[in-house]
């Protein structure tokens, strides 16, 4: 005999597990997911020829790379996505933790292949960039502290996540790395705020960066000069942002043809921060719109899957992934189309590098596990809770 | 973990409604940057839409001119000249020994030429523009522009080159530009985009070098529409780049043809120097070259004769040529002898013509010795004896310490190739160097210039400069950039005393005007222009006590290369120096016979600002100065020389 108790979600007892996660997955986030890495595969194909060919290495090897590393992502995101809340929070704990480790020691054994910021580990075959994988984890960690702060004597979780956050900027900003500093403060921001900051306070955040900002731009010589080349209204044709705009703007609506580009040879970052421009000159405004799309969808569509969430730290954990996400697509094609002064982002999926695109699968893995859909109620509510 | 249902209640409906902000928030950011996109590509459109499907748009560079070089007077000492050149691109031309027959109608090309074209450009890019040939007169250049329809991928082109119009007198001090080579890319952290236009050049040795970035300037741009073809079709937008910056050099460009006319054949250097303010007036080294071939391009015979001729015309000597500086360090030594302590400047040595230290007999140039001598009489006469006697008091740190305070063995920071430092040698110097112990016999020999003492001409001029004024005189020569004058602060004063600095000037004095000096053949007799030296000869080679027996060989008799160097550094005019010379003649025999008298003429044009008059000649040797002037072929003083930057 069974018991039935209204107002729930049929609860099959003895569902497997692989079709109850299909079911409660969010299927059209996976597909947009996918869509952007093929995209990424098929820019890949035109971007990252030159580097290849300077480096003297076959045309498709950094193809077969990121194939080989958007597999793993893929399986790694897949499998994250198969977690429990509870699971997810405690993998992201202990990501925070070993990620932060990494990023306190980059001071001593990092490098910086040459471009004036320490940011990456070398192993020879790859390197790692430790402030990617540190970035899921530290959403994780601030939506619990929120959640718990929401608790009747729970600890001061505010203040705690935002001392660690500070700590996590502070070394981002050493490196220097302004963006993923930047990024950082704003994603605790966002968590912040939706869990229910008083107004008031997050305006005298926004003031505070800005004077961070002037700081920096007095401080720091690598700073000031993208700021310079961003404000300059007179674009010099010599620089990467003066190759990119000049790929959009001869772009146009369907493009100059596949492999017709020549922004590529020019940019040395074109198969990683420029790719977008590559993908305007080469597709046109066709493709660059539905990349935007693309991310807009799966931001849109996690949010919206949130918005029936009961669990607060789910919520925000997930509004945060989601909104990290969506925020570094959103820098890395502003730069582009100079909306932002020139900054070292990727395109998560679409950028070349295994770092980028595994940390960005970890983050999406957690983010489709957070948004499956579960059983709600009073006794979903238990049923969730026996994980704790 | 509870909470009140209450409080959870209100708390899920921020949370909701903070996360439907948040989702508008986005929407908005994404809204912005799908309208940027579309502005930037669509909306400018227009302006950017290509005349024809299939072509594009490309960023050319526009090569800065490179910044001009005057002398002091503002004469031009290295310009740049329009370059007429013809390049063609395979690609474009179809069948390019038919286009080249063509192409042979109008201009001059040998069939050797052409063969080693057609072979040259088979190995390279099809669409990489080959250069054919430059340096064509404008109407070989016109010609080409008007058949241009019958020449497909054919480009008569227009570019910059770098001239000197000086030709030799400059070709150590300036150095010469080239084409990049991937060897100078490697070197290059970064490198302009500049440096991978085909053919520019760049500075490859001396000033051209040393001051790259300031003479280089900065690109402009061009945004070019071409057709498929890579013909242009129009330009979109232009952006005017900087030319290099305009040096002025404290060289006087007569001054330095003279010096350089006189030095001659010569494997020899100079260095004039503007004693109140370390200017450098004349900085010459022979036997010289004209850069001008190394900017055109070389041919390989040529650049063996100057490779392997063994007078090294292609080597700066002035500051990269080491010598033993021989008697022209007695000054050193006297002034670290009096500073010491050791002797007074009446005090008397005996010299019998050498002295025996350790065992081994140091000798006096003068086999019979000086008899009793002072110290204005040891620099008068050159005598060994008497340093070999007070170096033994002094020391040789002492020594050479008082060598670096006056500028020897230490660095000058002058925008050449490769300025050497040259060596005033310490004790501790030799241990860590060769791991032995300094012995008295080092002394000895540093003590007279010979041994382990090392100078540059530049350093010897700067040595007389400072004895000449007192005062700590920087070399310079660059006098201003940009029509911006550098400034030269005042030199500070010697940390040695007056007295002995004028008793070191004394002997100087004596040694050109007594009639026992070394150099009196060689004096000035204008007395506003009286010169003060002192001659040095130093050997190259020892002398057996076998050879010291039977009569030293006479350097006519040895070879070339085993001939004594001959020194001479001097001032003048001697009451108030205006001007220092320091002279080297590789294997030249005796200071006083070859090297003095080279001396004295440039002191003497250098204080006339012309060729001096006979008056101021030794009345025995009028009738040699005056032939000798006539057969002089100097740059006309009265001639304008070309001040423009173009010459076509």
């Amino acid at each position: 005999m069974t018991e039935m108790v209204f107002g729930t979600a049929p609860v099959r007892a003895v569902e497997p597990v692989l079709p109850r996660w299909w079911r409660t997955l969010d299927k059209w986030t996976l597909g947009a997911v996918l869509g952007l890495f093929a995209v990424g595969i098929l820019l890949g194909l035109a971007a990252s020829v030159p580097l290849a060919e300077k480096n003297g290495l076959p045309p498709f090897y950094y193809v077969t790379r990121q194939l080989i590393f958007g597999g793993a992502a893929i399986v790694v995101m897949l499998a994250i996505s198969m977690l429990s809340p509870p699971q997810v929070r405690r993998l992201g704990v202990l990501g925070f933790v070993a990620a932060f480790l990494a990023l306190a020691l980059l001071p001593v054994f990092g490098t910086d292949f040459g471009k004036g910021a320490v940011r990456w580990f070398s192993f020879g075959f790859a390197s790692v960039q430790p402030a990617e994988f540190l970035k899921p984890g530290l959403v994780v960690l601030v939506a619990w502290f929120m959640a718990a702060a929401q608790d009747v004597g729970g600890p001061p979780g505010r203040r705690y996540s935002l001392f660690i956050t500070l700590v996590v900027v502070g070394l981002l900003a050493a490196q220097p790395d302004f963006g993923q500093a930047a990024l950082v403060l704003f994603i605790w921001c966002v968590i912040y705020f939706v869990s229910g900051a008083p107004v008031v306070l997050l305006v005298g955040l926004a003031g505070l960066t800005v004077l961070g900002g002037f700081g920096a731009y007095s401080g720091s010589e690598h700073f000031a000069r993208r700021i310079d080349g961003y404000l300059a209204s007179e674009i010099d044709p010599r620089t990467q942002i003066g190759y990119a705009t000049n790929a959009i703007q001869e772009g146009g609506l369907f493009g100059v043809g596949v492999g017709e580009g020549t922004v590529k040879w020019q940019l040395p970052d074109a198969h990683t921060d420029f790719i977008i421009a590559v993908a305007a000159e080469e597709y046109g405004l066709v493709l660059v719109l539905a990349i935007v799309l693309l991310y807009a969808a799966i931001v849109a569509m996690s949010l919206y899957r949130l918005t029936g969430e009961r669990d607060i730290f789910t919520r925000l954990a997930g509004t945060g992934l989601a909104c990290a996400f969506g925020v570094q697509a959103f820098i890395n094609m502003g730069v582009a189309v100079r909306l932002l002064p020139a900054k070292g982002m990727t395109l998560p999926f679409v950028s070349y590098g295994g770092s980028s695109v595994i940390a960005s699968g970890i983050a999406m893995g957690m983010l489709l596990a957070l948004t499956r859909r579960r059983p709600r109620g009073q006794f979903g509510e238990i049923l969730a809770r026996r994980g704790r | 973990m509870r909470r009140s249902p209450r409080d959870s209640a209100e708390s899920q409906r921020k949370i909701s409604r903070r996360g439907l902000m948040l989702g508008a928030f986005q929407a908005g950011t994404v809204a912005v940057l799908a309208l940027r996109m579309r502005g930037m590509q669509l909306a400018q459109a227009d302006e950017y839409r290509l005349l024809s499907e299939g072509n594009s748009i490309k960023i050319r560079l526009l090569p800065p001119a490179r910044g001009l070089i005057h002398d002091r007077n503002g004469y031009l000492l290295a310009g740049n000249e329009s370059n007429y050149r013809v390049t063609i691109t395979r690609e474009d031309a179809g069948d390019v020994a038919d286009v080249l027959a063509r192409l042979r109608r109008l201009i001059a090309l040998s069939d050797a030429e052409a063969e080693s074209i057609l072979a040259e450009m088979r190995r390279r890019s099809p669409i990489a523009p080959f250069t054919i040939a430059d340096r064509l007169s404008w109407e070989e250049f016109s010609r080409i522009a008007v058949n241009a329809p019958a020449l497909p991928g054919v480009t008569p082109e227009v570019g910059l080159s770098r001239f000197y119009p000086r030709h030799a007198d400059f070709a150590h001090v300036l150095g010469y530009v080239g084409p990049v080579s991937d060897f100078d890319l490697g070197r290059i952290e970064d490198p302009d985009p500049l440096l991978r236009i085909p053919r520019f050049q760049i500075g490859k040795v001396g000033i051209e070098a040393k001051m790259e970035q300031a003479l280089r300037g900065r690109a402009g741009t061009r945004r070019v529409e071409v057709n498929s073809a890579g013909r242009e079709m129009r330009e979109l937008s232009r952006q005017e780049g900087d030319p290099g910056d305009a040096l002025q050099l404290t060289v006087d460009y007569r001054l330095q043809n003279y010096v350089q006319e006189r030095l001659g054949k010569e494997s020899a250097s100079a260095v004039v120097i503007d004693v109140t303010n370390g200017d450098i007036m004349a900085i010459a080294s022979a036997p010289s070259f004209d850069p001008n071939l190394f900017v055109r391009g070389i041919s390989s015979a040529a650049y063996r004769g100057l490779n392997e001729n063994d007078h090294r015309p292609l080597a700066d000597k002035s500051v990269q040529g080491l010598y033993p500086p021989g008697s022209t360090y007695k000054m050193v030594t006297a002034l670290a002898a009096m500073e010491a302590g050791v002797i007074g400047p009446k005090e008397t040595v005996r010299c019998p013509g050498f002295v025996e230290v350790g065992g081994r007999k140091f000798h006096c140039w003068r086999p019979a010795g000086h008899g009793n001598i002072n110290l204005q009489q040891s620099l008068e006469q050159s005598c060994d004896v008497f340093y070999y006697d007070v170096s033994q008091r002094v020391g040789i740190d002492k020594i050479s310490d008082m060598a670096r305070r006056l500028g020897l063995g230490m660095h000058h920071d002058l925008p050449l190739s490769a300025v050497a430092d040259g060596l005033a040698p310490t004790q501790e110097w030799k241990k860590r160097r060769y791991g032995r112990d300094w012995v008295i016999g080092d002394t000895l020999n540093a003590t007279i210039g010979q041994g382990f003492v090392l100078t540059s001409p530049l350093q010897l001029a700067v040595m007389t400069a400072r004895i000449a004024s007192g005062r700590e005189i920087v070399p310079r020569l660059v006098r201003s950039r940009n029509g911006v004058e550098i400034a030269a602060p005042r030199a500070a004063v010697l940390a040695i005393d007056p007295a002995y600095l004028e008793a070191v000037r004394a002997g100087m004095d004596a040694v050109v005007n007594s009639t026992r000096g070394t150099a009196n053949g060689s004096r000035i007799v204008a007395a506003e222009m009286r010169m003060a030296g002192k001659t040095g000869t130093s050997q190259v080679r020892n002398i057996s006590a076998a050879e010291r027996e039977g009569g030293v060989t006479s350097n006519e008799d040895l070879p070339w290369a085993q001939r004594d160097h001959a020194l001479f550094v001097a001032y003048a005019p001697a009451n108030a120096p205006k001007y220092a010379v320091a002279l080297v003649v590789e294997h030249g025999g005796g200071g006083s016979a070859v090297a003095a008298p080279l001396a004295r003429d440039m002191l003497l044009f250098a204080l006339y600002g012309k060729l001096p008059p006979l008056s101021a000649y030794p009345e025995s040797q009028r009738t040699r100065i005056q032939t000798q002037h006539d057969q002089m072929q100097l740059v006309d003083p009265d001639e304008t020389p070309p001040r423009t930057s173009s010459r076509a």
